[in-house]
């Protein structure tokens, strides 16, 4: 039975044609009819069509009839495609088996191809090469298949060369994953294992489970634990996507599908964790298992204070399908009462507040993302800081801890010299440098989170021109030579702008956001002035000018409609502004610091 | 109940283009006189049977360009009498004419007189050949010195006269010479405006390429505030931010754009107002023309409407309108009486905005009546985006 399983995930450089091979696949096999047809099939939330990045998870299973006269089950799995979703990434991969790599035969291999490549290896999956978009007049399909085999290093001679866009050759594809990716081999008559790889929340069924079964067999109506929580449930309801819920008796070794079982949160469905029977339990759960831990910290307030209460119902619903993603009320002086809230990196802060705007129509002003700090106090007690505002007073800290992480990533050769340079800039400490392959590099570096949160990932492909991969897990705390910077607006700090920074940056980095806080703060009638400090000291200062005058000198006939326009046009401008004191500050001033040093 | 309104006419024809105008004209070589004039007539008949005007009275009548001096005055006589047969009209009606300096000889001005026009407003701009020729005008400051002499010769009472301020290479004292030798005209009214570049004219793109250059903020400043002080002494009041009258001569038209007042607009790229006061709450629309003018001609030649664009206006639209026109005005607004007028209470949709306008000095509350003070009348779009 297993034999006739194939459980995969397509990886491509961006626009090589991942999501349309998809949705051909879909169509070829008749999972997706023609009335259902459309784009991008897989990326259900607006936000993922229109990113073009996939933030959740997504299995569909395809039958497909080969060659051999055999019918096969194809599990075709979507992963997450972005550094903040790296460990969530790499649980959906350990779903799968094999790949297939995307090139598009106009453009050969490029930079994502070989990063992709690189986390799909790293994940032992099998790869298999396609070549895409033979229909385009460059196509050269000679040279991608010669790029493949020297750069990527994997045969291509057997990689089926075809047109997503118009279908040409696609079945190839479909005989390709039956006849290069291997099986999945499991123990069907072992005690339960299985992975959970995603999970979200259905306002009907409650937390729905992505799952990839390795060992045993799961049927509805088994007693079932979750190793991490430890937690017991009762099988519910069981299939899969085609691309439909599709109700099953079984899901067994080898198999992916969807498990309902009663669980209330997303939380208690933890990505990563294993299931197993209550009764006759796995001996060791599927390795690799990290707990949700968000890793950066903002504020997020209503521009309206009357909408607090609508964000906090927001918030509540967006966490229900999000379980990195957590949140505690908070009190700023100068933007009122909000929430601190955690995410998994920008990428996920970015989307959550997107969707807090666009689903929940609210109006935010987001603070600089921050780490978590560990206070050491003189009277000898800790204190975990996620807000900088509420760092104690000098004089009652003995020292600040920051966390680390250790970064790994893997890059052509000509490159190295590069990220070693980034990382250095960054604080960074060198672990090593492996050659895995003759042209691929591994650099390993410790660094602080703070270093990589704000724009590492953005720098580490700037540098790389994109070739570089990154993946990451937490190295714990270290003692740092940190300092809080406060800025100050008309002389009153604003402590929602505070940040916490290392000693030997503090200097540059208020200057560089005093600067930038000039260019975003609009003029106004009085003058503003910026400064940054240490404690009690000034160390940089700028002054937004105050207009002399702002007066439209004719308003007749025609002038009339424009200038009501402009005042409504304000509006929306004033919908990410928020008045501290006198002084109207624009969304982008709280996070300017994203935004130094470009 | 019989509201009051106003008569506009675009004249789009000049004889050539001012570098900073950005306003609907063209210069073609011969002028359409009589063929515009019929499209005008045509367009008023068009009106008249679209809408009921009958509880409608006509205040003001204004000839705008454009240059309509440049308009033959037999054809002038001919919109007036139209409009004056058509519409119940004033006692007092005001009718004014823009006039370039350049074009006025004393037998035309009493023509003028007695096709009705009774008021002027000379486009003189400065009274000093630097300014002038900086602006590409092409009369001279002799045109400009003696216009209100030669108007009063031909009998004109009410007479106002165009001070542009800003100009390039002006400083405050050669501004405050030029408000000085406007105010020694003795006109009635003085329209003093800050010279504004709007992008597609010639000056802008002469500013943006460094030709010439405009005095800075600071120095803008210091001409306005010599200008102000200057017609102020010489006792004419700012009425309105670019408006200064002796007393009884404020402009009756102008003044109807800044209080709700309808305008019935006709010619090409002309801009109309009209309210439906039949609603609880009112609400009104704004049109503008076609600014083309041989579209206009077109169109009104087929005895068809000449309406480009329609917009519709609630009676929040309205308010907000009302709020930042009636606070350019020194005598700014009264809330009750915007609250019955719109059908909304101001001072409850306002209240945020006007308690903020008052903390920052921009607005004095007298009960109802809401003024700007002098800081309002200086940072007045600052003031009106207050209201969103």
């Amino acid at each position: 039975m297993q034999s006739r399983i194939r459980n995969f995930a397509i990886v491509a450089h961006i626009d090589h044609g991942k999501s349309t091979l998809a949705d051909r696949l879909l169509e070829l096999t008749g999972t997706v009819t023609g009335r259902e047809r459309q784009d991008q099939f897989l990326d259900q939330m607006d936000l993922e069509r229109e990113r073009g990045i996939t933030i959740k998870a997504n299995a569909v299973r395809m039958t497909h009839k080969a060659a051999d006269g055999e019918e096969y089950l194809l599990n075709l799995i979507d992963t997450p495609g972005h550094v903040d979703f790296a460990y969530e990434v790499s649980r959906s991969l350990a779903a799968c088996e094999g790949a297939l790599l995307v090139v598009d035969a106009s453009q050969g291999v490029e930079a994502q191809t070989l990063a992709n490549a690189y986390l799909a290896a790293d994940a032992n999956l099998e790869l298999v090469p396609v070549i895409n978009k033979i229909d385009l007049p460059a196509a050269d399909v000679d040279m991608a298949r010669r790029e493949i085999e020297e750069v990527v290093g994997l045969d291509a001679s057997k990689a089926p060369a075809v047109s997503a866009k118009s279908g040409a050759n696609v079945e190839e594809v479909l005989d390709a994953i039956v006849k290069q990716l291997p099986a999945p081999v499991g123990d069907r008559d072992a005690p339960l294992r299985a992975l959970i790889f995603d999970s979200w929340f259905d306002s009907y069924r409650g937390v729905v489970c992505l799952v990839r079964v390795f060992d045993g067999e799961l049927k509805k109506g088994d007693a079932i634990r979750l190793w991490a929580t430890k937690k017991t449930y009762e099988v519910q309801d069981i299939g899969w996507q085609s691309p439909h819920f599709k109700q099953a008796g079984s899901l067994s070794a080898g198999e992916v599908g969807l498990l309902i079982a009663g669980i209330k949160e997303v939380a208690d469905a933890k990505v990563g964790d294993t299931i197993t029977h209550e009764a006759r339990p796995c001996e060791a759960p599927y390795p690799g298992f990290r707990e949700p831990q968000p890793m950066v910290f903002s504020g997020i307030y209503p521009v309206d204070s009357a909408a607090y209460v609508d964000l906090r119902e927001a918030l509540e619903k967006l966490a229900l399908n999000d379980s990195s993603f957590v949140y505690e009320p908070e009190v700023s002086q100068a933007l009122g009462f909000g929430f601190r809230c955690g995410f998994l990196g920008l990428l996920h802060m970015e989307i959550v507040q997107e969707r807090l705007e666009r689903e929940f129509g609210l109006d935010l002003i987001t603070t600089a993302p921050s780490v978590v700090y560990r206070v050491n106090r003189s009277d000898g007690t800790t204190l975990d800081i996620d807000n900088p505002a509420n760092l104690p007073p000098v004089q009652e800290i003995d020292s600040i801890e920051e966390p680390y992480i250790d970064a790994h990533v893997h890059v052509p050769q000509e490159y190295v010299g590069a990220i070693i340079k980034l990382c250095e800039d960054r604080r960074g400490m060198q672990l090593g440098i492996s050659y895995p392959s003759v042209r691929h590099v591994q650099v390993d570096y410790r660094l602080p989170l703070s270093e990589v949160v704000l724009d590492f990932y953005d720098k580490l492909k700037s540098v790389s021109r994109g070739y570089a991969s990154l993946d990451y897990e937490p190295s714990g705390y270290q003692i740092g030579s940190l300092i809080r910077l406060d800025l100050l607006v008309n002389g009153e700090p604003v402590d929602a702008l505070s940040l916490i920074v290392h000693k030997d940056r503090a200097f540059q980095r208020g200057r560089d956001l005093c600067v930038r806080m000039k260019e975003v703060i609009p003029r106004q009638m009085y003058e503003v002035i910026i400064q940054a400090a240490i404690g009690t000291r000034v160390i940089a200062r700028t002054t937004v000018k105050a207009f002399r005058k702002n007066v439209t000198a004719k308003c007749y006939g025609g002038d009339i409609s424009r200038k009501r326009k402009l005042i409504e046009r304000q509006k929306e401008g004033k919908r990410r502004m928020k008045q501290v004191g006198n002084v109207e500050i624009p969304q982008e001033a709280f996070l300017a610091v994203l935004k130094i040093g470009d | 109940m019989t509201a009051p309104i106003g008569v506009y006419i675009h004249y789009p024809f000049c004889s050539a283009r001012c570098p900073y105008c950005d306003f609907t004209s063209t210069a073609p070589k011969s002028l359409p006189h009589k063929a515009y004039a019929d499209a005008v007539l045509t367009e008023i008949t068009l009106r008249l049977a679209a809408q009921d005007w009958s509880n409608r009275r006509v205040e003001s009548i204004y000839f705008g360009g454009g240059t309509p001096s440049l308009w033959d005055l037999k054809e002038i006589a001919r919109m007036i009498e139209k409009i004056t047969r058509s519409f119940p009209l004033n006692s007092k009606v005001e009718v004014t004419m823009e006039i370039n300096p350049d074009q006025l000889e004393t037998s035309t001005l009493k023509q003028l007189g007695s096709i009705g026009v009774n008021r002027i407003s000379f486009g003189t701009q400065s009274f000093q050949q630097r300014y002038l020729h900086a602006l590409g005008r092409r009369h001279d400051e002799s045109d400009s010195r003696h216009a209100v002499e030669k108007a009063r010769c031909a009998g004109f009472t009410n007479i106002s006269v165009d001070l542009m301020y800003g100009i390039p290479s002006q400083d405050p004292k050669g501004a405050e010479g030029d408000a000085l030798l406007a105010a020694a005209m003795e006109p009635d009214h003085i329209s003093a405006y800050c010279l504004t570049l709007h992008s597609g004219t010639a000056m802008h793109r002469a500013l943006e390429l460094g030709t010439i250059t405009l005095p800075d903020e600071d120095e803008s400043l210091e001409i306005e505030e010599a200008v102000m002080s200057a017609l102020e002494a010489a006792g004419f009041n700012r009425y309105e931010i670019s408006s200064f009258a002796r007393e009884g001569k404020e402009g009756v038209h102008n003044r109807g754009y800044w209080t709700g007042r309808e305008c019935l607009s006709l010619g090409a790229g002309a801009h109309g107002f009209r309210l439906n006061y039949e609603t609880s709450e009112m609400s009104g629309l704004r049109y503008s023309n076609v600014p083309n003018v041989d579209q206009y001609l077109e169109s009104t030649g087929r005895n068809e409407d000449p309406t480009e664009r329609i917009e519709q206006l609630g009676a929040r639209e309205l308010l907000l309108e009302r709020m930042f026109l009636g606070l350019r005005l020194e005598r700014g607004v009264d809330l009750g009486e915007l609250k019955a007028w719109s059908g909304i209470d101001p001072a409850i949709v306002y209240a945020g905005a006007l308690e903020r306008m008052e903390r920052e000095g921009l607005i004095a509350r007298h009960g109802w009546v809401v003024q700007p003070t002098k800081l309002g009348l200086r940072f007045n779009d600052t003031l009106s985006a207050l209201l969103c």
